[in-house]
């Protein structure tokens, strides 16, 4: 992998066979990639918890009605598990 | 109608940044894109999209469906480079996750909705499945779109294919 990243432009108005370039980032869109970065990292941590409140949430439901005397065959039954 | 295959682009050695098609042909009714690749990194999953060089984070919404393993989750927001996941670096080397967008009336005056479905699967603890609509607030025909890994590579022998139907 070269150091500097680059980027595949494919300009479609040429013809056929002249179409690809391959062209290192700049400065800038090193920076914006950067930004870019930070952003999905922050969805990323968000999702992560989110799907870690739902598994707990779910295993929380799982275990009350269990204690209410359900079996797990009816327990998946019911909750899709 | 015609379902009419425009380019493909394999990513080389060098791995790629980004993918752009610029200079989309407007005389169709919508544009497709199917992509096959995986990041050679480990980066956020995410294979992100940008409009016509549409940079403006607000400018972008989406709501979106995951199912990751058996747990179904929905997810909404403002955010350019959130899209479907794709196999990463973390994953065995020979998975390469699918994903199709379709952009309807992409060459009117008109804010544009548009979808994708992914999927990444790596056989052992991950296989997560998305369905996402977008919303883009630009009213201008769409004439790039750009595929793009916001924390890492898109990897060899990844593939972009960009159809056109009319």
């Amino acid at each position: 992998m070269p150091d500097t990243p680059v980027k595949v432009i494919v300009d479609l108005s040429k013809p056929k066979g002249e179409r690809e370039q391959i062209v290192p980032l700049t400065a800038e869109e090193i920076a914006e990639r950067e930004a870019m970065a930070e952003q999905a990292a922050a969805e990323e941590a968000a999702k992560q918890a989110e799907q870690e409140a739902l598994a707990a949430a779910k295993q929380s439901a799982q275990d009350k009605l269990s204690e209410l005397g359900l079996s797990d065959l009816e327990i998946a039954a019911i909750t899709g598990a | 109608m015609t379902y009419k295959l425009i380019e493909t682009i394999d990513v080389g050695s060098g791995s790629a940044a980004s993918i752009e098609f610029t200079g989309i042909p407007q005389d169709g009714k919508a544009v497709e894109i199917k992509f096959s690749g995986r990041y050679d990194t480990y980066a956020s999953s995410q294979i992100g999209i940008n409009l016509n060089s549409d940079t403006t984070t607000s400018n972008y919404s989406y709501q979106l469906l995951r199912a990751s393993n058996t747990t179904v989750s929905g997810q909404n927001s403002s955010n350019i480079y959130y899209g479907a996941t794709i196999n990463e670096g973390g994953d065995g080397a020979n998975f390469f996750s699918s994903a199709s967008l379709i952009f309807p009336n992409y060459a009117s005056s008109q804010q544009k909705t548009w979808s994708m479905d992914g999927i990444r699967s790596n056989s052992t603890s991950a296989q997560t499945i998305h369905l996402v609509a977008y919303l883009w607030t630009g009213t201008s025909p769409i004439t790039s779109i750009k595929l793009v890994d916001p924390s890492g590579t898109i990897a060899q022998y990844s593939t972009a294919s960009l159809y056109i139907i009319s």
